[in-house]
């Protein structure tokens, strides 16, 4: 009897799994590149395109770099720019409205909210080379690639995608998707 | 009665200031005793030197003398350690650093400052610090590599450090040499090879200068650099606008080596460093960073019509000189638009070209390495450290100088492109120095099968891009270049500017401002929109290809920005 339950309880569990979150997963053909730069698999579709709720994500300047180098995040979240060196450095954007936040020594703070969609490259005025990208989407389904190219993206509703690929020196092809049955496994190959 | 109110008045006073001063007590304003170390500044001759900069050596925080000379340090800062002793440092223009020990409890301090003789002595000859260099003689003791082993490191793979052994100058310099007319200095070594030009400018022959094996000068040398005295901001070239301040003092093992710095706390053997504001200043670079060649008797060219901007000023010296190096005036007219508060208000050319760099971490705290460093290197703040790379148009210095934005829209059987560039990174016009220099911008636009879309209208790269079939002729292609470019009396375009009669056009980029430009392509209505897509490319060279003889090496050619936008995201 008791088993019984258990077995119904686990196969409702699977079921309601099953129906509310799907799983996109799949990889990213992009050779050698995207082991040193991770590239971003976002989704595109007719859904509503709400924020991800996301704590304020942060963007750190660390050894001379920015950490990290690639940034994704939906429209409308405010980003946190730290510098964790002992040298200072400045964050400015030339794109899109083109913000400069100024320079700040360690240990201090400065926030910015990204309001329109599209790649803010950042750039630091002090050090020339600085160079990282956040990217601003309106979907709240993205993830980034790992060192092999894999990716996954979770809690999908049913419906009709594209799936497109960013990525700072690579160009990829963009699918079209239909989700519907569970985790759907896909491979996207370069331009 | 009235004494009776009189008394209790005083106790009410006496208790309201006891409570004050309880409280303020209790806030701790007035509980430590804050002890100071206080002194005076003065010269050889016992006169009171104002504005000296006073520090406890080795701290961050430092006070100015007022003008009797007198200062005040307070001891009880955070973060500065008890000790029974401080060592006390004093530094000014045009003078020695000094320094003093203050023992705790002692009386006031005065510190003597030993003004630089105001003589240079020209028969003063350089120390040379090349790495081969480092023997055995006595002369090794006072080679700079020996203690600021990081900085010759860095500045020996600079183009600086190597000046007196650049093919590419040697070439030029060979040319030179047989084109010069006779109302032209022979200014080359004046810049490059300053050591040997110094007693004998516009006249020394550059390919003598450095074989001269009595000064083995291959570079910008560090003892030269470190006793520029003063520069005149304008267009006489390098030497020419050079005051020096050679100095020697003592002999063999017990020689001490004048330097100029940025520091008023350097007080070490061999150093007889003096504090020296200039060297934070653009302006000091400006000496070989900034010159003109002159035309001859009373010919002129119409640089207004190249420069409108420049009617202000006469730098041109109303027509009757070319620019050569001209990096100076155009960081100096970026600087001139920029409001007091903003940003990048007061950025210098060290700000940028002798700073950090990613692949020279963890950082170092001290400018002298070994044995030095333990007795008398300073632990320094990474910020007040300059590396000596002098990076100019490297790989490192062109990413992200340049930003690239794609717009573009299908209008029926039209693709509208507008292409933006930005110089983002450079505090100077992109490309800048040697005219040979240039940036050339490529736009293409495809459709799905990767086949090219016809240009409607809109600009090509100019000739000097490259005329022909090879891959990396750019002439004809849609897109743009930058450049200065130079006419010689005979009409011949891109030309070098000491052969130069005119500036006929000058579009490079200056620091912070876009050039936009529109491109339209034919799109049939039979290829899918949401294929198409537009590049656009920044390459970097260092010659103009048509300018080259055969030797493509020398070009040196960068991709320093490539960006695709698909017409259906616009760039997402
Ligand atoms: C082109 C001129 C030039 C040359 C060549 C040069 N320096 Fe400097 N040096 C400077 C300037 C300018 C500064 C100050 C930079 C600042 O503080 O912004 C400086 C600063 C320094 C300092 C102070 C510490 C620091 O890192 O800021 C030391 C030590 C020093 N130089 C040593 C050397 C040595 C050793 C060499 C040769 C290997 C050398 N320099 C070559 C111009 C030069
Ligand atoms: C025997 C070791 C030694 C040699 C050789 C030496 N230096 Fe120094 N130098 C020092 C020391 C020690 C300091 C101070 C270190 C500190 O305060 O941290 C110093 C400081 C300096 C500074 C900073 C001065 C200031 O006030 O800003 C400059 C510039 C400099 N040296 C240039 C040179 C040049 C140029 C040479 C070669 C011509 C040279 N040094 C050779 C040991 C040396
Ligand atoms: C805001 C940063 C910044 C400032 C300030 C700045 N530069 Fe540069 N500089 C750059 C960058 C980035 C490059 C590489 C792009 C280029 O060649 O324009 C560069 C290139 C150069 C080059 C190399 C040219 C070549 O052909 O290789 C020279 C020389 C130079 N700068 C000198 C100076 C001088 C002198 C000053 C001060 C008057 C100065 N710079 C100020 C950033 C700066
Ligand atoms: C005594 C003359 C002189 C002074 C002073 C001088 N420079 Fe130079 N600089 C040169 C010469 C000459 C070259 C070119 C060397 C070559 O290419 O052979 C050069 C090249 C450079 C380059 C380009 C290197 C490259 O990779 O193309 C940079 C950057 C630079 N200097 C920055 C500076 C800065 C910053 C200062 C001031 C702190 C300065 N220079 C002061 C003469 C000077
Ligand atoms: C006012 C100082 C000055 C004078 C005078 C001067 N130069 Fe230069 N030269 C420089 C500087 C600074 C640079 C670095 C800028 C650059 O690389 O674009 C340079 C760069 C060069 C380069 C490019 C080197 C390379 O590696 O690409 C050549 C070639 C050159 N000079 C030749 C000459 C010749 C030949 C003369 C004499 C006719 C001359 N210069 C006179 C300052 C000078
Ligand atoms: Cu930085």
């Amino acid at each position: 009897m008791i088993s019984k339950i258990i077995v119904t309880i686990f196969s409702l569990l699977i079921l309601l799994g099953n129906l509310e979150a799907v799983t996109l997963k799949g990889v990213v053909e992009g050779g050698k590149k995207l082991k040193k730069n991770q590239a971003i698999v976002y989704l595109t579709g007719s859904f509503k395109s709400e924020v991800k709720s996301q704590k304020q994500p942060i963007l750190d300047q660390q050894n001379m770099a920015f950490k990290p180098h690639v940034l994704p995040i939906s429209i409308g979240t405010t980003v946190a720019f730290l510098n964790s060196d002992e040298v200072r450095h400045n964050v400015y954007s030339p794109d899109k409205e083109q913000y400069n936040l100024g320079s700040w020594p360690k240990g201090e703070k400065k926030t910015y909210e990204f309001k329109q969609k599209g790649v803010y490259t950042q750039l630091c005025n002090v050090h020339p080379e600085m160079e990282s990208f956040i990217v601003v989407l309106d979907s709240p389904y993205y993830d980034l690639t790992d060192k092999k190219g894999r990716f996954e993206i979770k809690g999908l509703p049913p419906g009709n995608y594209t799936v497109r690929v960013w990525h700072e020196k690579l160009r990829f092809k963009k699918q079209k998707i239909i989700i519907g049955k569970p985790d759907l496994e896909i491979v996207i190959n370069r331009k | 009665m009235k004494m009776h109110s009189k008394t209790t008045g005083l106790v009410l006073i006496s208790f309201v200031i006891s409570v004050l001063i309880s409280i303020t007590a209790a806030f701790g304003w007035q509980t430590k005793k804050t002890e100071f170390i206080s002194g005076r500044v003065l010269d050889q001759q016992g006169s009171p030197i104002n504005d000296a900069r006073i520090r406890i050596q080795g701290a961050q925080d430092f006070v100015l003398s007022n003008k009797n000379g007198l200062f005040m340090i307070s001891l009880n800062t955070p973060n500065r350690k008890v000790s029974r002793q401080y060592i006390v440092v004093a530094g000014k223009e045009s003078f020695f650093n000094g320094s003093q020990v203050y023992r705790r409890g002692s009386s006031d301090l005065t510190i003597k400052l030993q003004r630089v003789p105001n003589r240079d002595f020209k028969d003063y000859s350089f120390i040379i610090t090349s790495p081969l260099h480092a023997s055995f003689s006595p002369n090794d003791q006072i080679n700079c590599a020996n203690c600021h082993t990081t900085h010759l490191w860095e500045w020996g793979a600079s183009k600086m450090g190597k000046a007196g052994t650049n093919k590419e100058v040697m070439k030029e310099y060979k040319v030179f040499k047989s084109k010069r007319k006779p109302y032209q200095e022979n200014t080359c070594a004046d810049c490059h090879a300053p050591i040997a030009a110094f007693n004998n400018p516009g006249k020394t022959d550059f390919n003598q200068a450095v074989r001269d094996n009595s000064n083995r000068s291959k570079g910008i040398e560090c003892d030269f650099c470190h006793k520029i005295k003063a520069v005149e901001v304008g267009n006489k070239p390098g030497v020419q606008a050079i005051d020096l301040s050679r100095q020697h003092f003592g002999q063999g093992m017990m020689q001490w080596i004048m330097a100029y710095g940025p520091y008023d706390n350097v007080q070490a053997m061999p150093m007889a460093a003096s504090y020296h504001p200039l060297y934070k200043k653009s302006a000091y670079c400006s000496s070989c960073h900034q010159d003109a060649w002159k035309l001859p008797g009373v010919e002129k060219w119409d640089y207004l019509s190249v420069y409108p901007e420049a009617a202000k000023q006469d730098l041109y010296e109303k027509g009757r000189v070319i620019p050569n190096q001209w990096t100076y005036q155009e960081w100096s007219e970026w600087q001139a638009t920029l409001n007091d508060d903003h940003q990048n208000k007061g950025t210098t050319c060290q700000n940028c070209h002798m700073n950090w760099s990613q692949d020279m971490m963890p950082y170092y705290r001290y400018i002298v390495s070994g044995e030095i460093r333990d007795r008398f290197g300073n632990e320094r703040a990474p910020d007040s450290i300059t590396p000596h790379r002098f990076q100019g148009a490297t790989t490192k210095m062109l990413t992200g100088v340049a930003n690239l934005v794609i717009v573009a829209e299908a209008d029926k059987d039209k693709l509208l492109v507008n292409i933006k560039v930005t110089n983002v990174n450079a505090g100077h016009r992109l490309p800048t120095g040697e005219s040979s220099r240039n940036l050339i911008l490529l736009v293409e636009a495809k459709d799905g099968k990767n086949r090219l879309l016809k240009l409607i209208s809109g600009s090509h790269v100019p000739e000097w891009g490259g005329v022909g079939n090879k891959k990396t002729d750019y002439a004809q292609h849609p897109g743009k270049g930058f450049a200065r470019i130079m006419i010689d009396k005979n009409g011949k375009t891109n030309v070098s500017s000491w052969e130069a009669v005119a500036v006929v056009s000058d579009n490079r980029l200056k620091p912070k401002t876009v050039d936009q430009s529109d491109f339209l392509f034919f799109l049939p209505n039979n290829i899918d929109r949401e294929e198409v897509s537009v590049t656009a490319k920044l390459i970097y060279r260092k010659k103009f290809k048509t300018a080259l003889i055969k030797d493509e090496t020398s070009l040196k050619e960068m991709v320093i920005e490539e960006k695709t936008i698909d017409l259906d995201t616009g760039g997402l």
